[in-house]
């Protein structure tokens, strides 16, 4: 009779006829009697511990515990082993002495060196696996690093492409607008031109006798009245011939506004003419540019530095004179 | 089952007797049938074992005048052979299926550990040693160290096993009598 029959007929799991031979060999057997008493320890330690497999741990808690004397052979067990766990994880036993090796104490904290043989294998497994572990570990963590600083660099060209070619298209968009912009001059200057030579007769009026209109700086006095251009029907251009205040500016830039504020038209490196003691600018309006109402012509000047400031305000009623034949219609 | 029939004092004589002339051995041979008998009853899942294996023990006492003169053999095979017409007997009235094993209360784990920590205290610190020594590993580990500790020792694996069983056995007896102590002392509180 082995342990294993012991067992399994603690756990009821022998045929009748062996269960009774089990039964009379205890009985007459102190052995057999005593290797049953251990073996029951050994089951309630074994399934404590988790170390029953599903048919034993069916059989124990089915049939081991049937008897009111095992249950609380097992609770008593319960307890008993939780003391020794207890024990067990003692950071630094009592027991010890202070003197003890740190290799012992790294092993469990054990009072005798049972526990040493005990972990020895599993001690060595564990120093190979983290040597090699830790080997391992640096190895890949080599290769992540670099991994990280290739990475790191394509996303940067990669960015410096992106800034590159967003350079480059406003680049171009401002080489286009400036391109409309020089088209747009051209094109209002070649249909001014064909204007002239389409109406020689007009031209010659014109140039003979392109109206100016002298005009004063705005005083600030509510007052003075406005200056009145009056624009001759047929006229192409119309002069307004400012008087300026004396200043350092070497040139000058001006804004035609509506009464509403609105932008007409915008020039600009507009020199003046001085003519005695007087320094004047002359602006030659197109009459297209021109409604009937009120008009205010703002002035800055721009000194050698390119500096800018205002230079003064001039306002003036406009009103478009009309042809006979006009009138007529 | 009722014990229904107490064992006389000339029963009980007559069956010392027959276990062996010498009272001394005869007395250790009762316990040692008894216990053997109580290990039966409880394997067999049996409520109260105790009272089975003193039932088997009076009813051998009872048949005793009727086969000193034929019966061969070891009394302890005829105390089997009873115990097991008892089982059957008893098992006509079968116990209530056992509770789950972790089911007990707070109350009753700490009076436990209370029992276990005087125990452990009685134990010399050599038997401590031993105790926490052999109980603290579990698998491999615990086939190796008890081999150690055995060679240590000077003793068989087996040996061992027997000494630290005997050992935990005395422990769990201290236990069981300690809280059997403190049901009694809240009774009488009660």
């Amino acid at each position: 009779m082995d342990a294993i029959d012991i067992r399994q007929y603690l756990l009821g799991q022998l045929p009748d006829d062996r269960q009774a031979r089990v039964e009379e060999e205890f009985m007459v057997d102190d052995g057999i009697y005593t290797d049953l008493l251990v073996e029951e320890d050994e089951i309630i330690d074994d399934y404590l511990r988790g170390g029953l497999n599903p048919a034993e741990r069916d059989s124990f808690e089915r049939y081991f515990l049937a008897a009111p004397e095992r249950r609380q052979k097992l609770a008593i067990a319960r307890s008993f082993h939780a003391y020794i766990d207890a024990r067990r994880k003692e950071p630094v036993d009592r027991r010890e002495s202070a003197a003890e090796p740190w290799w012992r104490k790294w092993f469990g904290g054990g009072s005798s060196n049972f526990e040493m043989i005990a972990y020895a294998p599993l001690a060595a497994t564990v120093i190979i696996a983290v040597i090699g572990g830790t080997w391992m570990y640096q190895r890949m963590e080599q290769a992540r690093q670099s991994e990280r600083v290739a990475q790191e660099q394509l996303l940067s060209l990669q960015q410096r492409e992106m800034d590159l070619r967003k350079q480059v298209a406003q680049a171009e968009s401002a080489l286009t607008a400036r391109n409309r912009e020089a088209e747009a001059r051209q094109s209002a200057m070649e249909q001014e031109i064909a204007q002239l030579k389409q109406q020689p007769s007009v031209a010659r009026q014109a140039q003979t006798s392109i109206p100016v209109f002298a005009i004063l700086p705005f005083s600030g006095r509510a007052a003075a009245k406005p200056a009145e251009v009056k624009v001759p029907s047929g006229a192409t251009f119309i002069v307004l011939d400012l008087g300026l205040e004396e200043d350092d500016a070497v040139t000058y830039e001006a804004a035609l506004l509506t009464d509403t504020g609105e932008e007409v038209r915008r020039w600009s490196r507009l020199t003046p003419d001085r003519i005695g003691d007087d320094r004047r600018l002359q602006i030659r309006v197109p009459t297209t540019n021109l409604r009937d109402g009120d008009y205010s012509l703002r002035l800055w000047g721009v000194v050698a530095s390119g500096e800018r400031s205002e230079a003064g305000r001039y306002d003036f009623t406009c009103k478009r004179l009309r042809a006979e034949s006009e009138k007529r219609r | 089952m009722s014990k229904d029939w107490e064992l006389t004092r000339e029963l009980f004589e007559q069956l010392m007797d027959w276990l062996d002339p010498d009272r001394e051995r005869a007395a250790l041979e009762y316990e040692r049938i008894r216990n053997r008998l109580v290990r039966f009853f409880i394997t067999r899942g049996r409520a109260h074992a105790e009272d089975l294996a003193d039932i088997t023990i009076n009813r051998v006492a009872r048949k005793l005048p009727e086969i000193l003169g034929t019966y061969q053999g070891e009394p302890v095979r005829y105390f089997y052979g009873i115990a097991k017409k008892v089982l059957l007997e008893d098992i006509t009235d079968p116990p209530p299926p056992p509770p789950p094993p972790n089911k007990d209360g707070d109350e009753e784990r700490t009076a436990r550990l209370d029992c276990l920590d005087d125990c452990i205290s009685k134990l010399n610190p050599h038997q401590r040693e031993m105790v926490i020594d052999y109980y603290r590993f579990d698998k491999q580990a615990k086939i190796l160290a008890r081999k150690e500790m055995a060679r240590k020792a000077g003793v068989s694996d087996s040996a061992l096993k027997l000494q630290m069983h005997r050992l935990r056995s005395k422990l769990f007896d201290c236990v069981t009598s300690c809280l059997k102590k403190r049901e009694n002392g809240d009774r009488e509180k009660r």
